[in-house]
């Protein structure tokens, strides 16, 4: 327990610098501190512009800071295996790291996520042929990383790894499906005050989830705390006749669930 | 200028102490603009401006004022700043010498409470709702390093907590010939709502549970509010004292807040169910609302996302 507190004091002081730094910063600053963090996370690797392959879509002012819609368009042609999304002036900035299955359709993926400060956010997808393609969007929003998580109103515990399906009832042009998963988890980061230990609560996030359609991957994905409280990821899928979806969850204190959604009518 | 010396000589001395710089007369924010007004019988109101937190208004954006009965006054909300409430507590003794007993802090909401330090000196019964502790518990700090961003630090008191807290059960005060019932609502505007009727003069004080012209702030819970809208419409009050908007008014004003709150949800839920995301979301509903409400750009998007997160699990 104490361990945790330390950990959460930590965080909190390594955001308020995070947040200083973002609400000062200056473009040059950015460029800089893109530059040390992409190095720290791709290794030497070097990093094209991704042109319209890749797309990053996000409000340039966020009015929720601690659920900020963020879309991305990846072009089928360029063979992504993965794409991480990384919130450069976040705590923790790799917010997560998505791996597509032999059943993923990249075209479209849609998180909500967190954001401190004013940040630029960063999508850089892999390709099979070893390129890293980036991306990159300037967000305005304020206190999304120290912003409560809800106001306690219901425990935010309550029916914790409950999960939802919903799927879009139009098609894509193309023909794939649009599905939409729901969980139940407050993903604490470490910085909400806990009003009855008069502490922080330790940090307990979701950071692996995997989704199977029909017995295949459609993806994987390793997340941090910059993913929003009851978290949802939308994908495109391609029906198959009787197709399921297998989701599994871990988070980590230790939790796992597992859901089975019965085939979309 | 003896008086402005003397005064700043006194703030650096309690500053000093370790003291705040409460009920200490600030000269920038510029009250004059202010008036306070008896819309009832021994109830003073001012109206708050419909703006958000700058340092020119000092977040005296809430409605607020007093209520006085023959042995003490009452406090309805203190104001969203140190000189708001300041400025409250030189209008209150322009009208009475009475001991401020009671300070009603109706929300965990800023533009309401952070004027509750310029009474602490006056000892009052600082009232909440009995969730409001850990309401405050969880964003007072946040919202004071906000604040402070916004209006500047000198304008920022410390947060005060209730030293009563109102259950479901409700409670009772007594101004002195004057009785004041007070209601602990269930998670609505926020999870903390108190509201209290002044039965002299059938005069309900819903706080932020009504928004009259203002774009209403959802913090707690779209279907509580509507469900808690319905307490406000009773045979005990002739007329309400929004939290923002024209000072007082009659039933009749519940009727729009009530219209968009419905509106919101109606068009959240059916956004939802055609599997409109929430970016997409944000962009359309409610949008006939705009010409309705002051602010509405600044709020209704946020109003749409707590909406969305709150209903796609029904
Ligand atoms: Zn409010």
């Amino acid at each position: 327990m104490k361990k945790y507190l330390f950990v959460s004091a930590m965080l909190c002081a390594a955001m308020m610098s995070a947040s200083a730094h973002a609400s000062d910063g200056t473009e040059p600053d950015r460029v800089q501190r893109w530059a040390a963090l992409s190095h720290r996370i791709f290794g030497a690797a070097p990093l094209s512009p991704a042109g319209p392959a890749v797309t990053l879509d996000m409000p340039a002012q966020a009015d929720d800071a601690a659920v900020v819609p963020l879309t991305l368009r990846i072009d089928p042609a360029i063979h992504a295996v993965g794409v991480d999304v990384i919130i450069d002036d976040n705590p923790s900035p790799v917010a997560a790291k998505i791996h597509f299955g032999p059943a993923a359709d990249p075209t479209l993926i849609k998180l909500q996520v967190r954001i401190d400060g004013f940040t630029n956010v960063h999508a850089v997808a892999r390709t099979a042929d070893g390129r890293l393609l980036e991306t990159s969007r300037f967000v305005k929003a304020a206190g999304g990383c120290s912003g409560p998580v809800g106001l306690g109103g219901d425990d935010p515990m309550l029916n914790i790894g409950a999960m939802k399906m919903r799927f879009d009832p139009v098609p894509q042009p193309d023909g794939a499906a649009e599905a939409t998963l729901l969980i139940r988890h407050p993903n604490y980061n470490g910085m909400q005050f806990d009003p009855v230990t008069q502490g922080y609560k330790p940090a307990r996030y979701i950071d692996k989830t995997n989704i199977q359609y029909d017995g295949r991957t459609v993806l994987s994905m390793e997340t941090d705390i910059s993913i929003s409280s009851n978290p949802e990821i939308s994908f495109l899928y391609r029906k198959v006749k009787d197709g399921a979806f297998d989701v599994r969850i871990a988070d980590t204190r230790g939790g796992s669930w597992n859901h089975v959604f019965p085939a979309d009518r | 200028m003896a008086r402005v010396s003397s005064a700043h000589a006194t703030r650096r001395t309690m500053l000093a102490g370790g003291l705040c710089a409460c009920c200490l007369p600030r000269a920038g924010f510029s009250a004059s603009s202010f008036r306070m007004q008896e819309v009832a019988p021994g109830i003073f109101l001012r109206r708050g401006l419909d703006a958000d937190a700058t340092p020119d208004n000092a977040d005296a954006i809430a409605n607020i004022g007093f209520i006085v009965g023959k042995k003490a006054v009452l406090v309805t909300d203190s104001g969203g700043s140190l000189p708001d409430g300041q400025w409250l507590k030189t209008e209150i003794r322009r009208v009475t010498k009475l001991p401020i007993g009671y300070v009603v802090l109706s929300h965990v909401h800023p533009d309401h409470i952070f004027g509750a330090c310029a009474f602490l000196n006056e000892a009052p019964e600082f009232i909440g709702h009995h969730k409001l502790p850990d309401a405050l518990h969880i964003r007072g700090a946040f919202y004071r390093k906000k604040l402070s961003d916004e209006i500047g630090a000198a304008d920022v008191g410390p947060l005060v907590t209730p030293t009563r807290v109102i259950g479901p059960e409700g409670g009772t005060l007594d101004l002195g010939g004057r009785r004041i019932t007070l209601r602990a609502h269930g998670t609505a505007h926020t999870t903390c709502d108190l509201s209290f009727l002044d039965h002299q003069t059938r005069t309900l004080f819903p706080a932020d549970l009504l928004f009259v012209r203002r774009v209403p702030a959802l913090d707690g819970s779209l279907s509580g509010w509507l469900k808690e809208l319905g307490t406000l419409e009773t045979p005990d009050a002739v007329a309400l004292v929004p939290g923002h908007g024209p000072p007082l008014v009659t039933p009749e004003a519940i009727a729009p807040l009530r219209r968009y709150l419905e509106t919101l949800r109606d068009e959240t839920r059916l956004a939802i169910r055609n599997g409109r995301s929430l970016d997409q979301a944000i962009d359309t509903v409610a949008a006939g609302e705009r010409g309705n409400w002051t602010l509405f750009d600044s709020y209704n998007a946020r109003n749409v996302t707590e909406a969305y997160k709150e209903l796609e699990w029904e």
